[in-house]
């Protein structure tokens, strides 16, 4: 239907139908079916047959089409007439035709094409799918490396995704919550219809709950997630791993309790290592060297009689002493003792040693279980962790630390254990298993290879791209850099200057760090082409401004990628389509078509296509011409035809919704013990990667931390931790709200209805004793300020909830934008109190420390 | 030693030579200044062997663009001989038939974060 056309036989409808689609207001995937009555989506439900959500939706699953309908949507393109830009600046809007639009981007983006097609950056946190794939398909085409997440990829992932790279060869990870008995989370709160897998999790937590599984919950805040399990044990802020590590010491140290069988036959512990922290090598073939305790001598790690290498040990080798890793790694982590730990992180020593002693024993270490006739390790104990412990300076570090628990016990893919998402797939259309490294260690293949893993390590050299990945080896993606490149060209020395940055589904100024700091870096660009649905901070500084179509509105295969939005363990292989529920309102245009209209005007559609093929790997007869032109849904319908056969195209794609393509079997449920290659915890190759970006940084004349490249993982301190101003005693840390997701929910009039009721949601929450010391009550307006001066107001909310040293505030609040009428200054705005510096910025991840301290203020009403 | 793939053995070597199409596309465009190139290499040679041939060509910068620092292919390098992925068969190992045509791939990796 044409959405400017009236809308017809309402008291009689002649339509009432419900179409399947998937879900977007978070970055998940959830099955939906949406129903349309007379061309209007009137309601969302859960698709009660999909396996991703088994029909159940959140509340913003509920309410996309509130946002639809959004009475303040971007519904026409508009050109800028007013060159002045800022937060409370008019920016005179003009509006503009397409034709008038696209004339402009073609004349503009083939100047810069011919002139350095790297001075173009696209940034979007709309990476998956068939959007996804296209358009960074499309940016290559046209010649540019840059693109720029922008969104809240700033401190999310960093110290996650790497982490499950290097340890299930795969970008996601979750806890088995089939079989899982003890779950400790750090800084996340899986399974409360928050972050990973929303509705899978939540239905999994509570099966798992109810079958008798402990759930330990280690967070500043124990509101949602902490409020569910059996024990909130509150820490002090950027803290966790100093926990994770006292309780490796009690279980390595004190207890004894490992999984021997485990570390030596899938890590490294046994590799043996020289005095300057390298591997001991074999001298003709380089493999790293084991020791054999039966013949009494070194064998490459891979040599046949290498399963009975010793784990523990120090040999006397040519005259050296060479410990084997795992040796170095049980007598690292002696350092960090419960006591030390308690004065890190304010957790009782006694505390630690029963939470140790908890999880060790919980792993049943030993315990087999049989699947389908397959006789697996059994290990029903897990750590998982996200945000809040690794949104901070030592972030990949911090990962590593908590994910080591998992190891050091066995819990790694096997059942009970934390699982990674779908590292191995014997199970058409797609094939793939993680490989060996010549070293024997794990590197992901298959869709895992969509995204940079952490190992091996990229070469390091001069910075190409405004990211500066190329000086962070490690690191899966470099976002964070970007700030700092675009306000502080002359200290990375890239060889260009970007001219323009075309954006789609991310809102820098508001999800990254202080929107005064963003919108400086965004102003170093002299073209800004703004896809958007709604009017969003960032959207206020294009130059030019086109409507972007709404997820209920546009056509995407495959959203959910199963290495990330496909639950790990037992289940099935399924493959999920996004559709059109109604046509485009107004003049808006899926972002992405435009782009493809735009590589035809440009020439090189051809190319982008050629580009697709080797990506999607697409098989003749279906795959794209490069002398053809398609519509979207061609496109679409090739692909599909492609992957799944002739009888299933798009049209059958949008009659089912969804494609189970098989049940997994044990070896792609559980895959660790079918698999050769090894888990590092002992990171020789970080050695190698921070001498080389050292030496390059120093040639380059750049000041970059390397530090942080260390064999063993280590708890550090965040920058808060230097700052002793007086008065800012309090740290200050955001949470998030099952009913919210990154900024783009906060505008949604269902949802910004819901957080007016809710108590915590536009509230600063405050310890009770806390803020009772400081003469604050509850409901009193309250003033946090940071050291450098950046500050929010808000009401305080007094909890027990909440750590005794620690301010807290939900979401992504306190909007900038007038044209956002319901969430125009509403709430508080975490993220303007964190400070952007190179300084904040974890050199192996690129994560952003948001560990900020803060000074609490009452004001007068 | 001398590189026996290296452009200039391969020019000299009299027996049983090849001839490859390299296709780029993507981001290696930029790098090596042209969208194909066709290629000398000796019988039964393999992909590594196309790339030392070609990184002996273009530079560091080519290999620095495609490989880790350990040799293996980058994630978001892509290499299809005839059509087909060499990942789905021998990887770098793979033997390159004659009148091959090779296309090397070289894309943005996605990023996320969530």
């Amino acid at each position: 239907m044409n959405s400017s056309e009236p809308l017809r036989h309402l008291d009689s409808p002649h339509e009432d139908v419900w179409i399947k689609s998937t879900c977007y207001m978070c970055w998940n995937t959830c099955g939906i079916m949406v129903n349309r009555v007379n061309g209007v989506a009137v309601k969302i439900e859960g698709n009660p047959e999909c396996p991703q959500n088994h029909g159940k939706t959140c509340a913003k699953g509920n309410s996309g089409h509130i946002s639809l309908y959004d009475p303040h949507r971007v519904l026409a393109p508009l050109r800028r007439t007013n060159p002045t830009k800022g937060f409370d600046v008019d920016p005179m809007w003009q509006p503009i035709s397409w034709d008038e639009a696209l004339a402009l981007l073609e004349t503009k983006l083939k100047k810069i094409r011919a002139d350095d097609p790297r001075k173009l950056v696209l940034a979007s946190f709309d990476t998956r799918a068939q959007s996804g794939i296209f358009w960074m398909a499309w940016a290559s085409a046209f010649g540019t490396p840059n693109q720029w997440g922008g969104a809240a990829n700033y401190f999310c992932g960093n110290g996650f995704h790497p982490v499950t790279y290097l340890t299930h060869g795969t970008w996601f990870g979750e806890p088995d919550l089939r079989r899982c008995q003890y779950l400790i989370l750090f800084g996340t709160q899986n399974g409360s219809v928050v972050n990973h897998l929303p509705m899978d999790l939540a239905a999994k937590m509570a099966d798992a709950q109810m079958a008798g599984m402990k759930l330990v919950v280690v967070d500043p805040v124990g509101i949602h997630a902490g409020s569910t399990a059996h024990e909130w044990i509150p820490i002090r802020p950027g803290t966790d791993s100093a926990l994770a590590l006292a309780m490796i010491d009690v279980l390595l140290n004190e207890d004894g309790i490992y999984d021997r069988e485990f570390l030596r036959s899938f890590t490294n512990g046994p590799y043996l290592v020289r005095g300057d922290g390298r591997y001991l090598r074999d001298p003709a073939s380089n493999k790293p060297l084991v020791w054999d305790p039966e013949a009494g001598r070194t064998i490459p790690f891979d040599h046949p009689e290498a399963s009975r290498m010793a784990l523990e040990g120090t040999f006397a080798i040519n005259g050296e002493t060479s410990p084997t890793a795992f040796t170095l790694f049980k007598q690292h982590v002696r350092k960090f003792t419960p006591e030390r730990a308690s004065e890190a992180t304010t957790i009782p020593a006694d505390t630690i040693r029963r939470l140790a002693r908890e999880f060790g024993a919980a792993a049943r270490i030993g315990s087999k279980v049989t699947i389908d006739g397959e006789e697996l390790p059994l290990r029903p104990a897990a750590a998982n962790w996200y945000r809040g412990a690794i949104a901070h300076k030592h972030a990949m570090l911090n990962g590593l630390a908590i994910q080591f628990l998992n190891v050091i016990v066995g819990a790694i893919d096997v059942p009970g254990g934390h699982l990674g998402s779908n590292p191995l797939s014997e199970t058409p259309p797609l094939r793939w298993a993680p490989i060996a490294s010549a070293d024997g260690l794990l590197i992901p293949q298959g869709f895992a290879r969509r995204r940079k893993p952490p190992y091996p390590a990229t070469k390091v050299k001069a910075p190409e791209t405004l990211d500066l990945i190329d000086l962070a080896p490690v690191a899966p993606y470099g976002t964070t850099f970007f700030t700092e490149a675009l306000l502080h060209p002359e200290k990375f020395k890239l060889p260009y200057s970007p001219e323009m940055l075309i954006l789609s589904r991310c809102n820098p100024l508001m999800t990254c760090a202080n929107p005064e700091v963003m919108a400086e870096a965004i102003k170093k660009f002299p073209f800004i082409v703004a896809f958007a649905c709604e009017m969003t901070e960032t959207a206020q500084f294009a130059d030019l401004l086109l409507p972007d179509a709404h997820y209920l509105e546009r056509l995407d295969v495959f959203p959910n990628e199963p290495t990330e939005f496909m639950a790990a363990g037992e289940g099935e292989w399924y493959w999920m389509i996004r559709q059109p529920v109604v046509s485009p309102l107004g003049q808006a245009r899926p972002w992405v078509e435009v782009l493809y209209e735009l590589a035809d005007r440009l020439g090189f559609l051809g190319h982008a296509y050629q580009l697709l093929n080797g990506v999607l790997d697409l098989k003749q007869p279906f795959a794209y011409s490069a002398t053809a032109k398609y519509s979207w849904e061609e496109l679409a319908d090739r692909w599909a035809k492609s992957w799944f056969g002739p009888d299933r195209g798009l049209a059958w794609f949008k009659e089912n919704g969804f494609i189970v393509s098989g049940r997994k079997s044990v070896r792609e449920a559980y895959p660790r013990i079918f698999l050769k290659p090894r888990i590092p915890i002992y990171l020789e190759y970080f050695l190698e990667a921070g001498r080389e970006v050292e030496r390059t940084t120093r040639e380059l004349g750049i000041d970059w931390d390397t530090s942080d490249y260390q064999a063993l993982v280590e708890w550090k301190p965040c920058p808060a931790y230097d700052s002793a101003r007086p008065g800012y005693d309090l740290f200050v840390v955001n949470f998030k709200l099952p009913f919210h997701a990154l900024s783009y929910t906060s505008r949604n009039a269902f949802l910004a209805g819901l957080s007016e009721q809710n108590t915590y949601a536009y509230s600063i929450v405050l310890n009770a004793d806390t803020a009772r010391q400081k003469g604050i009550r509850n409901g009193d307006r309250i003033r946090l300020e940071s050291p450098e001066g950046y500050a929010v107001e808000g009401h305080a909310l007094l909890s027990e909830c909440v750590h005794r040293e620690v301010a807290a505030v939900a979401g992504c609040f306190g909007r900038k934008s007038p044209g956002l009428a319901r969430s125009y200054r509403r709430g508080v705005h975490f993220n303007t109190l964190v400070p952007h510096s190179f300084e904040r910025i974890d050199a192996l991840s690129a994560a952003l420390d948001s560990c900020v301290k803060v000074k609490v203020t009452r004001l007068k009403e | 030693m001398e590189n026996p793939f290296s452009a200039e053995s391969a020019v000299r070597v009299n027996r049983d030579l090849m001839s490859v199409q390299v296709l780029y596309f993507g981001l290696i465009r930029n790098l090596v200044g042209a969208a194909e190139e066709a290629l000398s290499l000796p019988a039964g040679a393999t992909v590594r062997q196309l790339f030392d041939l070609l990184a002996d060509k273009h530079g560091a910068p080519f290999r620095d663009a495609l490989f880790t620092a350990e040799g293996t292919l980058l994630a978001n390098a892509i290499v299809l001989l005839d059509g087909k992925n060499i990942l789905y068969a021998n990887g770098l190992d793979t033997e390159i038939p004659p009148d091959s045509s090779a296309h090397i791939l070289l894309t943005m990796t996605a990023i996320g974060g969530g």
